[in-house]
């Protein structure tokens, strides 16, 4: 019998390197907002990335991979993503040890592939929430196929200590006991993922906490209490995938509970729904989102001296950076699969503030009426 | 009249062989003669999940006319998603992309010499006698 020399070339290739690259133009078509870093004028250098990953085979069971990414845009994290060892004791369960990302939403673990989905963005109002996009821990993963229903149950455990950039602002982020479950099944065409995840967070933003601190010191603890960002966060996921070679459905509604003053509570959704006619697809999606902060306390007092109104004034200053609000957005799109590994896609979105304060736009002037159309272009390629 | 039978005869015929060509059987070498899969354990098999047995999935490549019709009939899913769904199981270290050979000849060959290997081919493809056909669809 022959066995061709391609073959055995691919048996022997216990080590692997690929990777994938997504360069995105943007433009927001209003000159008196921001959002996430892209204005009146085209920019390519955003959400442009590459990502560069090597596996190897250890042994039969056992392998290693470390990915890492160089990004672009103002919340620059470049670095190691995944750095981890994989053990399958048996079939149905793998292990994986090691630097991961947090399999918070049905994307999260894979929001920087943009080969992998269709949108150029993901829905914006469910995927804002996603706060802690890696963790060093441990991950199983038990699957189940039956003959109509297949069963997949995750769980990870592990902590965060890293330094985060999120609008322009550097965040120390520690995070211990992070640990979630995931389970997903799968019948016929449909999806179904239900998830739950916990961790004990400390975010230190330098000002912010040395403020807090000022405060504490001179008795104002429920102000000084009031700026913290130490405490539990909470997030729970739904999501109903459905897809066809002609359509495709995709639903997730996400809620997210935390005691920290930098981060809301929030509740969001995204209903998209499409159609394949490969290689090409379209698709129009609708996502929303509210978002409620913790109340500020009125403990100082004003008037009395003017170093209490400094302190007022500065209390005053940084709670009203943020604000309850509510946002959405309506998207429509397209992706055309050039070849197996490049694609292209474009997408126009309106962005809209339904009430409240400030929701979606980093940057506004007066005269902005609290919504715009963003238009987006993508190269996506994996190799 | 003669003619008008070879005629119907030739139709039929075509068309026979039209429907042999698109039936797909998934073939395994395995000592379990008598294995049969349902649909949704073939998908999840050349999607990547491990199943119960001993099993490895290997796949022809995406123009493979084979694999069109596999797609479509098995999988569900157009060519387009299902890279893109590898992009994801690849970048998350979640699931292994199956071996990929050339040709409906070469599976063949590489089926007959690796135990618990399991591919798709025509149904209207001779199979030796040590190969299983575990799952049909017309």
């Amino acid at each position: 019998m022959i066995i061709m020399p391609t073959v055995q070339a691919e048996v022997l290739d216990d080590l692997e390197f690929s990777g994938f690259a997504r360069i995105v133009a943007g433009y927001i078509d209003d000159e008196h907002a921001e959002f996430n870093g892209y204005e009146n004028k085209v920019s390519l250098n955003q959400q442009s990335l590459i990502g560069l990953q090597v596996d190897y085979q250890i042994i039969d069971n056992l392998s290693a991979t470390a990915q890492v990414i160089g990004r672009t845009g103002d919340d620059n994290d470049s670095g190691i993503e995944w750095l981890y060892l994989t053990y399958a004791p048996t079939k149905a369960l793998r292990l994986k040890l090691g630097r991961q990302r947090t399999p918070v939403f049905s994307y999260s673990d894979f929001s920087d592939v943009g080969f992998a989905y269709n949108w150029v963005s993901l829905p914006q109002q469910v995927y804002q929430q996603f706060l802690f996009p890696n963790f060093d821990g441990l991950h199983a993963n038990y699957e189940h196929i039956g003959e109509n229903v297949s069963l997949s149950v995750e769980a990870y455990f592990g902590e965060i200590d890293r330094k985060y950039m999120f609008q322009g602002d550097s965040l120390n982020v520690n995070v211990d006991n992070i640990h979630g479950i995931v389970s997903t099944l799968g019948y016929e065409s449909w999806t179904l993922r239900a998830s739950y995840h916990r961790g004990d967070v400390d975010v230190t933003q330098q000002e912010l906490s040395d403020f807090s601190d000022i405060l504490r010191g001179v008795g104002f603890t429920q102000s000084a209490d009031s700026l913290t960002n130490v405490g539990e966060a909470e997030f729970y996921q739904l999501s109903a995938f459905y897809e066809d070679l002609d359509y495709f459905f995709r639903s997730e509604v996400t809620r997210l509970r935390t005691e920290l003053f930098l981060a809301p509570d929030s509740n969001g959704y995204f209903v998209s729904g499409g159609l394949n006619f490969s290689p090409f697809s379209i698709y129009a999606s609708v996502s929303r989102d509210t978002n409620k902060y913790s109340a500020s306390v009125s403990e100082i007092p004003i008037g009395a001296n003017a170093q209490l109104d400094q302190l007022a004034f500065g209390y005053q200053e940084i709670v009203s950076l943020i604000g309850s609000n509510s946002t959405v957005s309506y998207s429509i799109g397209g992706r055309w699969d050039y070849r197996d590994n490049l694609a292209f896609k474009a997408q126009a979105t309106l962005l809209k503030e339904r009430d409240g304060y400030h929701g979606l736009f980093t940057y506004r002037d007066q005269t902005f009426d609290g919504k715009a159309m963003f238009y987006q272009l993508a190269l996506e390629w994996v190799f | 009249m003669k003619i008008l039978l070879i005629i119907v005869g030739f139709i039929s015929l075509s068309g026979s062989i039209c429907f042999a060509n698109n039936a797909i059987t998934v073939v395994a070498n395995t000592q379990d003669r008598g294995m049969l899969l349902s649909r949704h354990e073939v998908r999840n098999l050349f999607m990547g999940t491990r199943l119960g047995y001993n099993f490895i999935a290997i796949t022809l490549p995406p123009e493979n006319q084979t694999r069109v019709i596999f797609n479509t009939k098995v999988i569900g899913l157009t060519e387009s998603r299902i890279q893109s769904y590898w992009a994801q199981m690849r970048f998350t270290g979640r699931k292994k992309i199956p071996r990929e050979v050339a040709s409906e000849q070469l599976m063949l060959e590489y089926l007959q010499n690796n135990k618990g290997a399991v591919g798709y081919l025509p149904a209207s493809l001779t199979l030796p006698d040590d190969l299983t056909v575990i799952y049909t669809i017309l």
